[in-house]
């Protein structure tokens, strides 16, 4: 077995390897892609303004458009960077943090962390039958009947729809939001299937 | 049984905890670093990694925030790189290696690869469900795993011990596989495959997502290859078609709201090539059968404002070896017979989790897992003949474990955790798991991690043999500082050093009679330390990952370097388009240096390089081409004491091609 023949060839490999280990490492440091420091959360918080800009909400509605967030602070603190001086449709952002006992109706867009998974079936109930866009990253949202769910596949951060949901709050989703959705309910036209 | 106290008290303690109804957060909890997404298109924001992990504490959290050196692989990865088994996906993970002996794959971490050791110190979880069997503890990972990775989301690699939080053979690393939701699986998919040796294979998978939100998932595989067709055996002799496999496995599971039930089974036949045990060569009966299956039932959802997790379940597991053997009368064959080994498990499973944070900066973790052995059966001896080994035992265990993330400040976390395990059959085990997490500067995370596991001895060594000294659990203590670091552009670095020291490993031989092999005994320690570098990026379309491993691991005393354990091991990986929008290739290179083997030669080290060529989705129809051993290089991996030859020659190169499509 072990031979001196075969101890030089090992370190040319070494030596290969570690040639091709240094050139990865200066070639990934030198590159210029986007940035992958983005956490799970703030990920989220840039789906929700993302998510504003999308979705048309009836006439009569003015002023800054206000953006509520319950469960997840993290959340909350990405999104108030995020929408700082900026505006859609003509209308300004304002975001933060809100808890139970505010009056979510008021609100325009409402998401509601996995953390308040508890809650969801009765914060839904209260705000039936009003124009909030409902966001939320806990299980089967869209099933519970929120508007817009997030979720996660592979390493990846996907969302849902219920447009059921959303006609119910007389909002109006961009074909390009749903063209982008991983799954459209109710699944009639297969509208979200590529 | 009075040892159980313990756990008793435990148990009240978490009660209490867990039981006071003031509203709490069941998320993972996270602290956010700087906006750098606040631009990004939404398309831009469908293709941003977010990496995450469950199985390092249980909970989803960030791998930053996890106690421990975490690795993902995804499904895309899965799939660019042509991965057939849970054994090539292990292989590219950093620290990782694996010896084949032409039946089973063994796992190797951090340097440690014991000849003889099913994968009993890994612990393999699909989807949070233990799938190392309770005869053996052995965990597959080859064609026998017993789920296509067509149905692999993601496999969470998390190294160090884990026993705080899974008990038993959490030693070296837990591998956990997460499962395809019907969402993503979008209908009904197929799958054909043929390849070199004779390989020929078949899946398909069915998701579906009703309109009340009940999902369905279904899943097929069958898998035959003939395998090589002459394998020498040296000093032996050839043997002739002697490697042949056959696999299939079925998946269900179905969910609606919170609850889940699951269930699987997986069939695998194996020929035996290499004359292991001293069996005639080229008799075709020799052979084994590995079964694994369970059914499931889960209650994922939440309890006076707690995270709730319940599991129930039954398991079953059978191995079937036949060993065809000449019995000699004097010096002349007088006949041949099958030896038969034979080994059945039945276990009922069921354990409670709950999750809960406290004042904002304590998230709290905690559990109790009862399991009831209804049968641990184990026979052997030539047929038609009195069994050798004939036995049925019984036995139960329960654990009860805490464990609490303890977020001081955004740039210090506390994560410590604890577990005691009591046993009918041994004395009961306590580990501890803490990590100390500082983040210094934005993006950087600097892990210094501690903790302690076991592995108890299974049914298979406490009653193969008569031993002379009662076993005991197998106990291990590391050391680990983990160094991250995310740089604008896509770029992770990573860094690690680490210390490991393992005692009463149990080997075969009498700790009293050195002389004596026919006993099991708490015989070694070792100890290895160990350093690892990665680095992962992406460019113009690129995905980039490189590692290096140099660990050195010896026994103790005595400080002899132990079989089976490269200093060196490098993994490179590049995936990307090859022609744009139509054809995509992964490319993997692996160098696992020299090992010793158990004859005290060496095997050499070698470079196992695979290609795979991938066509974009065309009107429902995907194929892919697999080269293994790009270079045809000879490799041969270290053998065990049952193999007559020292080492194990390895496959040459091999071609696989694989239509997919979906309805």
């Amino acid at each position: 077995m072990g031979n001196s023949g075969s101890a030089s060839t090992l370190v040319t490999y070494r030596a290969r390897l570690a040639a091709a280990l240094t050139v990865l490492c200066v070639a990934a440091l030198s590159t210029g892609a986007r940035s992958q420091t983005a956490t799970i959360d703030e990920v989220k918080a840039a789906f929700l303004f993302n998510f504003a800009k999308f979705v048309e909400w009836p006439d009569g509605d003015a002023g800054p458009l206000q953006i509520g967030v319950l469960g997840n602070d993290n959340v909350s603190d990405s999104l108030r960077e995020i929408v700082r001086g900026k505006s859609v449709n003509g209308r300004s952002l304002a975001s933060r943090r809100v808890t139970a006992n505010d009056d979510l109706a008021s609100l325009d867009l409402f998401f509601v962390g996995a953390s308040e998974k508890s809650r969801i079936p009765d914060l839904l109930k209260r705000l039936d039958g009003t124009s909030v866009l409902t966001v939320s990253d806990v299980d089967k949202f869209c099933h519970q009947g929120g508007v817009i769910a997030l979720t996660q596949e592979g390493n990846h951060v996907r969302f849902d729809i219920n447009l059921d949901a959303a006609e119910r709050s007389k909002l109006k989703v961009s074909s390009k939001l749903l063209a982008l959705a991983r799954t459209v309910h109710p699944v009639r036209a297969a509208a979200g299937d590529r | 049984m009075t040892r159980a106290k313990p756990s008793f008290i435990g148990a009240v303690a978490l009660g209490l905890v867990f039981t006071n109804p003031i509203a709490a957060l069941a998320q993972a909890p996270g602290v956010a670093d700087q906006p750098s997404v606040s631009e990004a298109s939404i398309e831009q924001l469908l293709n941003i990694e977010v990496g995450t992990v469950f199985g390092a504490s249980r909970y989803q959290q960030k791998v930053v925030d996890a106690p421990a050196s975490v690795s993902i692989v995804t499904h895309e990865e899965i799939q660019r790189f042509g991965y057939r088994t849970l054994a090539d996906v292990l292989r590219g993970v950093r620290g990782f290696y694996v010896t084949n002996d032409r039946n089973y794959s063994y796992l190797g971490v951090r340097g440690f690869n014991r000849p003889g050791d099913y994968n009993s110190r890994i612990l393999v979880l699909l989807d949070g469900h233990r799938l190392n069997e309770t005869i053996y503890d052995s965990a597959y990972i080859g064609m026998d795993f017993p789920m296509s990775v067509d149905l692999i989301e993601r496999v969470e690699i998390v190294r160090g011990p884990s026993s705080s939080i899974y008990g038993t053979s959490a030693f070296f690393a837990v591998v956990n596989v997460v499962t395809k939701r019907a969402s993503s699986l979008r209908a009904l998919r197929g799958s054909v495959e043929g390849g070199s040796l004779g390989t020929r294979a078949g899946s398909a998978t069915f998701g579906h997502t009703m309109a009340s939100g009940a999902e369905f998932v279904l899943a097929g595989t069958a898998f035959a290859s003939d395998g090589i067709s002459s394998y020498t055996v040296p000093g032996v002799g050839i043997a002739e078609n002697m490697d042949d496999e056959l696999a299939r496995s079925f998946f269900a599971s179905a969910s609606r709201k919170n609850w889940s039930v699951r269930a699987l089974y997986s069939t695998r036949n194996k020929g035996i090539p290499t004359g292991a045990f001293g069996i005639v060569l080229d008799d075709r009966r020799s052979a084994t059968e590995d079964n694994r299956g369970f059914i499931e039932v889960s209650y994922d959802g939440t309890w006076r404002g707690n995270g709730l997790l319940w599991r129930g379940s039954y398991d079953r597991y059978t191995y079937n070896g036949t060993y065809m053997y000449d019995l000699f009368e004097g010096d002349e064959p007088a006949r041949r017979a099958a030896y038969a080994d034979y080994a059945g498990a039945d276990w009922l499973s069921s354990e409670v989790m709950l999750t809960r944070r406290v004042a904002k900066q304590h998230f709290l973790t905690g559990g109790i897992e009862y399991r009831e052995h209804l049968r641990q059966a184990q026979w052997s001896g030539y047929e038609a003949e009195p069994r050798t080994l004939d036995r049925n035992d019984t036995s139960r265990a329960v654990a009860v474990y805490a464990q609490d993330e303890f977020t001081i400040s955004p740039r210090l976390t506390l994560n410590a955790g604890v577990r005691h395990d009591e046993h009918s059959a041994w004395n009961g085990s306590t580990n501890l798991r803490a990590a100390v997490i500082v983040k210094p500067i934005a993006n950087a995370a600097v892990k210094v991690l501690h903790g302690s596991a076991f592995r108890a001895p299974n049914p298979y060594e406490l009653h193969y043999y008569e031993n002379p000294v009662p076993l005991v659990p197998e106990r291990i203590r590391t050391t680990e500082v983990v160094w991250e670091q995310y740089l604008e552009h896509r770029v992770r670095l990573s860094m690690s050093g680490f210390t490991y020291r393992a005692r009463d490993l149990i080997s075969q031989g009498s700790p009293v009679d050195p002389a004596d092999q026919f006993a099991f005994g708490n015989l070694d320690e070792a100890h290895a330390s160990g350093v690892e570098l990665e680095a992962e990026g992406s460019w113009n379309g690129l995905h980039m990952l490189a590692s290096y491993t140099h660990q050195r691991v010896h026994s103790h005393p005595g400080n002899a370097p132990l079989s089976n354990s490269p200093r060196h091991l490098t993994h490179a990986r590049v995936t990307g388009p090859l022609l744009p929008r139509w054809v995509f290739f992964g490319a993997e290179g692996l160098y696992t240096g020299d090992r010793l083997t158990l004859a005290g030669n060496v095997a050499e080290g070698a470079f196992l390089g695979n290609l795979t060529l991938t066509s974009r989705e065309l009107s429902r129809a995907r194929i892919s081409l697999t080269i293994g051993n790009l270079f045809n290089r000879s490799l041969v991996d270290p053998g065990a004491e049952e193999h007559p030859g020292d080492v194990i020659a390895q496959q040459g190169r091999t071609l696989r091609a694989r239509l997919e499509w979906r309805f």
